[in-house]
């Protein structure tokens, strides 16, 4: 009798843990999930519409139906879309997209911004992997926050995966998991999966727009050859030629290279949306430790300074494709390359496309970023609530 | 005694600088092409062929290319017609191809292994076919120019070096930037086979060594 008692009592025990512990994860998985994104749009938003907007293939309100944010000068010339988000476990994307959205000022042709390209991928981090749900900016007027995610959209939005992804319409066959991945989605499907849809939707908004050039934020492993680069669609090579040597020589410590889009890896925004548009396309990429495979303990304290001592020592013994020392690659130094590789590529295709010029103003310099992200977000508090917007 | 010794240490000293340069002076009888070093033996590269005079700039028009497909050669041909000169970049020139009025061929070193998967392509054909390239070239005249523009970035592994081992020993000239000869690899090469050495600190200063 007290033998049976003790084993209920020990059944009872494990249900209540199990029962503890699934309340406790489902609220930590819904509060990521469903946490919306503050972003203040500068005075010089001209108008703010939904991706469903450009397509059927996004459901109004669905969790992929991410703003878009437009800034029209009224002055012919041309039309530029930019890109964050794509992968939401490199965080740089959307925090400089972010930060151009709360400062631009168009006064020569138009800017389209988008800074969760791929929102359901923001709303889960890869599992087994102990990454932060979110990772927050302390300002002068409080903390902002981002949610934290992974490079593929949730299984929640996206389920089962194929046992092959093929490719549309190359046929190319990737990895299973990547039918998820929108950076292997391009140029999307109108009735394929969600990451699918997403980046057809996008390419309607590039088509429906006529959008002249774009460009897609990344951050990559310091393990990966791709590092600190510009990869760019064969219509732009002399465009990222001059981009990457003017920031080389002018405003980079380590240097920005140069990247040629191969033409057989398919599904990548710079191939793909060059291949299925008029628009000439980009991708950057920066050092993020964060997501080297040999990183150690993965918080958002090494997420914002981007050091870590393994890595680190990868690097002194010469394993790593980028330079790191004891001052890693902090969030500051990220996010300013990301923004001086954008404004620099904006006044470059200007100068080099003359018809499809765009004049802007606002955007901090490299140097006042390095210094401080935090003046550059602006306070939802202090603003008129129409030029609050969450994501 | 002492001074007149030192004097003709001094005429001695002179005349051997003069020597060391009439030796890039064109010599249309030199070897033929096909008897150069081969691409892959830098330690011991033959002297080119029929170098041109080298003037202390890189005289345009320029045929640029990549031996490794990645983007110098696009790089470098961006700075050139930026500066108002003639330039025709190929990353896929061939020996017939060399368009006419060529002066200076400008081969660019280091690789891309996504440039090189995009062209069909791998280090061995690209260098077979620089080489090829680099010998017409002297064959006609040209100045050959083995340039690397895009530092360190571009000199991290074999295929790398092996792209910059080949083009070394068949060209004339050579053109880095700072960062590209950040170990000094390139001035400890040029001066051990006496070849001219132009060095930028950036590759948009290129422009400052055209003409």
């Amino acid at each position: 009798m007290n033998k049976k008692m003790n084993l209920n009592t020990v059944k009872a025990i494990a249900l209540v843990t199990v029962v503890f512990c699934m309340a406790v994860a489902g609220y930590l998985f819904r509060e990521h999930r469903t946490f919306k994104e503050t972003v203040v749009v500068s005075d010089y938003c001209t108008e703010v519409k939904k991706l469903s907007d450009y397509s059927t293939a996004i459901k109004p309100g669905s969790v992929n139906d991410c703003n878009v944010y437009i800034y029209d000068s009224g002055v012919e010339g041309g039309t530029f879309l930019l890109l964050g988000g794509s992968h939401p476990e490199e965080p740089v994307g959307p925090m400089a997209a972010d930060l151009i959205a709360e400062n631009l000022k168009v006064t020569q042709g138009r800017v389209f911004i988008i800074t969760r390209a791929n929102k359901s991928a923001s709303t889960i981090t890869r599992v087994g992997e102990a990454y932060p749900r979110f990772f927050n900016l302390d300002t002068n007027w409080g903390t902002k926050t981002w949610r934290f995610g992974q490079r593929h959209a949730a299984e929640l939005d996206s389920w089962p995966d194929p046992e092959v992804y093929i490719h549309y319409p190359s046929g190319q066959n990737l990895a299973n998991v990547d039918i998820r991945n929108i950076n292997r989605n391009w140029p999307g499907k109108e009735d394929g999966l969600i990451s699918e849809r997403t980046a057809f939707a996008i390419m309607e908004l590039i088509r429906n727009e006529g959008v002249d050039y774009t460009l897609d934020m990344h951050e990559a492993e310091l393990e990966y050859s791709v590092e600190n680069t510009m990869v760019a669609h064969e219509k732009g090579h002399d465009v990222a030629s001059i981009v990457t040597m003017t920031l080389t020589a002018e405003t980079f410590d380590v240097p920005i290279s140069m990247e040629f889009s191969p033409k057989a890896l398919r599904g990548l925004s710079h191939r793909d949306i060059g291949d299925h548009s008029d628009a000439t396309s980009f991708l950057i990429e920066v050092a993020e430790p964060m997501l080297d495979r040999i990183r150690g303990i993965t918080d958002e304290k090494l997420l914002m300074e981007g050091k870590d001592i393994f890595v680190i020592k990868a690097g002194e013994h010469g394993l790593l494709y980028a330079p790191i020392d004891e001052n890693g690659w902090p969030i500051e130094k990220r996010v300013a390359r990301h923004v001086a590789t954008t404004t620099k590529l904006i006044e470059t295709y200007s100068m080099m496309h003359p018809d499809q010029a765009i004049a802007i103003e606002g955007i901090p310099t490299y140097n006042q970023l390095l210094e401080s992200l935090a003046p550059y977000y602006r306070d939802p508090n202090t603003v008129d609530s129409s030029l609050i917007y969450f994501d | 005694m002492k001074k007149l010794f030192a004097m003709l240490l001094a005429v001695v000293m002179v005349l051997s600088m003069a020597a060391c340069g009439g030796s890039s002076a064109p010599a249309a009888t030199e070897a033929p092409a096909a008897t150069q070093a081969p691409a892959a033996a830098p330690a011991a590269p033959a002297a080119p062929a029929a170098a041109a005079e080298f003037t202390g700039k890189l005289v345009a028009p320029f045929a640029v290319t990549s031996c490794g497909q990645s983007p110098g050669a696009t790089m470098l041909n961006v700075v050139a017609t930026q500066a108002q000169l003639t330039s025709v970049c190929d990353n896929a020139m061939t020996a017939d191809a060399i368009p006419e009025g060529t002066k200076t061929l400008i081969i660019t070193m280091g690789t891309s292994g996504k440039g090189m998967g995009a062209a069909g392509t791998d280090v061995d054909m690209e260098l077979a076919r620089c080489t090829e390239l680099a010998n017409a070239a002297h064959a006609a005249g040209m100045l050959v120019v083995g340039a690397h523009v895009e530092g360190m970035a571009r000199r991290t592994d074999a295929n790398d070096q092996a792209s910059i081992d080949g083009i070394l020993a068949v060209s004339d000239a050579v053109l880095v930037i700072d960062d590209s000869d950040s170990d000094g690899f390139f001035t400890d090469y040029c001066e051990a086979h006496s070849i001219p050495l132009l060095k930028v600190p950036k590759a948009l200063d290129a422009g400052s060594v055209m003409e």
